[in-house]
């Protein structure tokens, strides 16, 4: 059993505790689901309850957190056979040095100073627990996001701990790799592991049967809750394009090779026009970023064409094509750099010409309409992480393009921030500007986009 | 042992033919056996290419010599600071060839277990193997932070002094994002017990011929000949 009784726990070099009085107990075999909106410290009872704060990352801890009864060590090796914990980019967990999947999960169990033969024996345990035994000599590097998840997760339980803490695990994962990693939990559970998975997707919770404990400015709310198990399913919708408007992107026969010779997109034939919201849906590699970097100039055509505003991008630089195509990327770390939100928000938009008040016009109101008004003098860095990617969105709202792409705009965000990110497309297509977003949030694009595109292996399927 | 080996003679032997002997017997042929010549050759020159024009500069015209090619100003150019630059320069290639094929063609396992075999720490040998598998990761990573740069109209195609006013939106995300990834790969890593002191029985270590044990004696000799000769005289020293 997992307890921790009265903690509260204060980050080194801050006043405020992140938690206060938290009383929270997971049995053997039981599954508890962290609900809560960001900055409300969900992460760091994470980190706590696996013993990381303040072993690793140091802090104050008062109160206790003890495993069947015992006061978990101070030093993180101590904790690792006990607690494990498995976060929301699972590149990162990767050790980073193994040639096979074998190796990386045997990574954990060689550090505890393991004998060869039991090493080995509890890797092939660990690998068949999560039903990845097939994956074993595949390099970790080239799996899909829901396969390096389970590695991830896989690694852990080969140090035996009888309890495991996940942070967001499916955050990042498309629906099969967020299904493949519910079915595992729901298996550790049947096993006897103790589980508490800090999760924004509900439907994931509910589907691996948590209890529901709510998580708000550092304390907890309301638990208690019983999932009634099932998810609800929405569908993707496949309306026919919109007629009557101008075509703003249109792809014709395109194809697309990388240089070493993988091929990522083929026979594409798509038309979108002004004023749509579209959404672009498909597995982890399936050619969604390809496409769209092939739109803004980032990449060039293999064959076939492609037509912004009517013109094809051949011979047009991408910092022209900027000025028709705002593209978000997917981790907004990929381009912060100013010393304010206000910098930031600017660099853009300056590129592309604007200046004097108009400029000062387009950073206040993307910075307002994401709910960033107020941290205009704050350093990007200072923002969390879900605040970052709203700010890189706000980035592009105020170059004032017309055809607006972001890339998976909703991943990480909670319930409100999402409604915004719902609220800022919505206004965007009332000014008519078109708006395409790649997503695996199927809530979102049910609700936000007027058709999807599906990509499966580098071609429409529908 | 290779890439050690010609590292040391090309630092400390003068003259051309031993940086030309070692690039020609040590350096090319596992280059072209593993086939990674041409990337080397890529790496090699980018990574030099800013450090060989700054010695170029400084040594033709700063360098003092009796003979005279050419005057700028108050600068001569001298047959002896060409020369000069040039065995810094062919040193310099060597070295990043010998480093970049290092890199391109050594498993981070292998370099573990024959760190760990030395007696080298688990850990500090973790630390080397990972590094060597940090470049290529960071490399794409700053591709990816321009191609993030360039949507947001940085103009990266234009003259000069417009790439160089770019530099800051491309380096300083490269920077903090390197940090951020050390951050979170320190929690996975103490989670999974890096933070243990003591042995780690690993489960594969690299093979080790006869004919390996020999080659490593071969070239430990053949440097250790490089030494002596510098020292004695026999070898030229860099002017």
């Amino acid at each position: 059993m997992l307890e921790l009784c009265s903690v509260r726990y204060r980050y080194p070099g801050f006043a405020r505790p992140a938690l206060d009085d938290i009383d929270l107990t997971i049995g053997e075999g039981e599954t508890v689901g962290l609900t809560g909106p960001n900055g409300a410290g969900k992460s760091t009872l994470c980190l706590v309850a696996s013993g990381l704060a303040p072993a690793s990352i140091g802090g104050e801890l008062t109160g206790t957190v003890r495993v069947d009864a015992e006061p978990l060590g101070r030093r993180p090796h101590e904790l690792a056979g006990r607690v494990g914990i498995a976060f929301s980019n699972p590149e990162a967990q990767l050790a980073g040095v193994a040639s096979t999947v074998f190796e990386e999960v045997a990574f954990g169990p060689m550090n505890l100073g393991l004998a060869v033969v039991e090493t080995v024996a509890r890797t092939r345990a660990a690998l068949a627990a999560l039903g990845i035994d097939d994956l074993a000599e595949r390099h970790p590097a080239r799996l899909s996001g829901g396969q390096t998840q389970l590695v991830a997760i896989a690694a852990m339980l080969a140090m035996r701990p009888r309890h495991l803490v996940l942070d967001e695990p499916a955050a990042e994962l498309d629906p099969e790799g967020r299904a493949l990693v519910a079915a595992a939990l729901r298996s550790l559970a049947a096993s006897g592991t103790g589980l508490l998975v800090a999760e924004h997707d509900v439907d994931l919770l509910a589907v691996i049967g948590a209890r529901m404990v709510h998580v708000r400015d550092g304390r907890l709310w309301a638990g208690g809750t019983a999932a009634d198990g099932r998810a609800v399913a929405v569908p993707v919708r496949r309306a026919p394009e919109a007629s009557g408007a101008p075509v703003v992107i249109r792809c014709e026969n395109l194809e697309f090779t990388y240089p070493d010779g993988t091929p990522a997109l083929t026979g594409i034939d798509l038309t979108i026009r002004a004023g749509e919201r579209v959404a672009i849906v498909g597995r982890n590699g399936s050619g969604k970023t390809t496409l769209v970097q092939l739109w803004n100039g980032l990449l060039r055509p293999t064959s076939g064409l492609v037509e912004i505003a009517s013109r094809p991008t051949v011979g047009r630089p991408v910092a022209a094509l900027a000025r028709e195509i705002g593209l978000a990327f997917q981790d907004p770390n990929d381009q912060l750099f100013a010393r304010t939100c206000q910098d930031e928000v600017a660099f853009g938009a300056r590129n592309v010409g604007l200046r004097g008040s108009e400029l000062q016009d387009a950073v206040d109101g993307a910075l307002a309409s994401v709910g960033l008004a107020d941290a205009e003098r704050v350093n990007p860095h200072d923002l969390g992480p879900s605040r970052r990617r709203l700010l890189a969105l706000a980035c592009v709202l105020a170059m004032q393009t017309p055809i607006v792409v972001l890339d998976e705009p909703t991943l990480g965000l909670d319930g409100d921030e999402r409604s915004r990110v719902a609220s800022v497309i919505a206004a965007l297509a009332e000014a008519g500007r078109t708006v395409v977003a790649i997503s695996h949030d199927a809530r979102f694009v049910a609700g936000s986009f007027d058709r999807s595109i599906v990509l499966e292996a580098g071609r429409v399927a529908g | 042992m290779v890439a050690v080996a010609a590292t040391v003679a090309v630092s400390i032997g003068g003259g051309y033919i031993i940086p030309v002997v070692v690039l020609g017997a040590l350096v090319i042929p596992p280059a072209v056996v593993a086939g990674v010549l041409g990337r080397a050759v890529r790496w090699s020159v980018l990574v030099s290419l800013p450090i060989a024009i700054a010695v170029a500069i400084v040594s033709i015209l700063g360098r003092a010599g009796a003979t005279v090619l050419f005057t700028l100003g108050p600068f001569r150019a001298t047959l002896e600071g060409v020369d000069y630059a040039a065995q810094i320069e062919l040193r310099l290639f060597v070295l990043a060839m010998t480093l970049a094929v290092f890199g391109l063609t050594t498993e981070p396992r292998a370099l573990i277990a024959d760190l760990q075999r030395r007696g080298v720490s688990a850990r500090l040998a973790f630390a080397a193997a990972a590094t060597l598998d940090a470049i290529p990761a960071m490399a794409a990573r700053a591709r990816q932070i321009e191609a993030a740069q360039r949507a947001r109209a940085l103009d990266t195609e234009g003259s000069v002094g417009a790439r160089l006013r770019g530099a800051i939106p491309l380096v300083a995300p490269t920077v903090l994002g390197t940090l951020h990834d050390v951050e979170a790969r320190s929690l996975a890593l103490d989670a999974r017990a890096f933070d243990r002191t003591g042995m780690r029985y690993l489960l594969w270590a690299p093979g080790d011929s006869e004919r390996q044990r020999l080659a490593r004696w071969l070239l430990s000799i053949g440097l250790l000949a490089i030494i002596v000769g510098t020292i004695g005289g026999v070898v030229p020293r860099l002017p």
